[in-house]
């Protein structure tokens, strides 16, 4: 089943969206416009760049953002990996069996069209973030 | 089951000494990340689950106590 999981973006915890993807963009990235996700209290830009891995760059919105906690303990730091799957409510109960446990129900999220994500947590993994196609 | 749960703050927070009266606002350790920590071992320590409404809710020893032994 686990084979079913696409590879989508790995998350990046950052303060500036603009600041760290300077560095990007001289690596030959493009960057996407930047939309706000108010359910996650985050400003969302995707940095693409052909034969290589999308990145997803998380700006917290304010205190109350969740990333918040993150980049306090680490500093800006890849955080979280992305995959698709065809169903999340299927995935999670899959999920749970692996011992993780989801942070949220599924919830729509903008920067994917209002598709379902949901995070999970594993002491021995971190965060996983699952995107409904 | 109060002794199990202060036993899981304890190696969860590598606290040396912790009581009932612990809770995230009191905590310096309790952090969002150690909050998932958390969740996990009371997971595994009492072989339940948890689900995310009863995560969010879970900020103090009375909370928690209260929704373990509703799993028990």
């Amino acid at each position: 089943m686990f084979e079913k999981y696409e590879f989508h973006h790995i998350g990046y915890a950052v303060k500036s969206i603009e600041e760290t993807a300077k560095f990007f963009l001289f690596l030959g990235y493009t960057i996407t416009k930047t939309v706000i996700d108010p359910i996650q209290r985050v400003h969302i830009a995707f940095l693409l760049k052909e034969h290589t891995p999308c990145i997803e760059l998380v700006q917290p919105i304010d205190d109350e953002s969740p990333v918040v906690s993150i980049l306090q303990k680490n500093g800006v730091t890849p955080y979280h990996i992305c995959y698709e799957v065809e169903d999340i409510n299927e995935a999670i109960s899959e999920m749970r069996k692996q011992k993780f446990i989801p942070l949220f129900n599924p919830v729509p999220a903008l920067a994917f069209d209002n598709r379902l994500i949901c995070y999970f947590f594993n002491k021995n993994v971190g965060l996983i973030e699952l995107l409904n196609k | 089951m109060k002794e199990r749960i202060l036993l899981v703050f304890k190696r969860t927070f590598e606290l040396e000494t912790v009581d009932e009266s612990i809770s995230q606002k009191n905590c310096d350790k309790w952090d969002s990340m150690n909050h998932l920590n958390l969740i996990v071992e009371f997971e595994t320590e009492f072989e339940i689950t948890i689900e995310p409404e009863e995560m969010g809710i879970m900020k103090d020893f009375k909370t928690i106590e209260t929704i373990i032994s509703r799993k028990l």
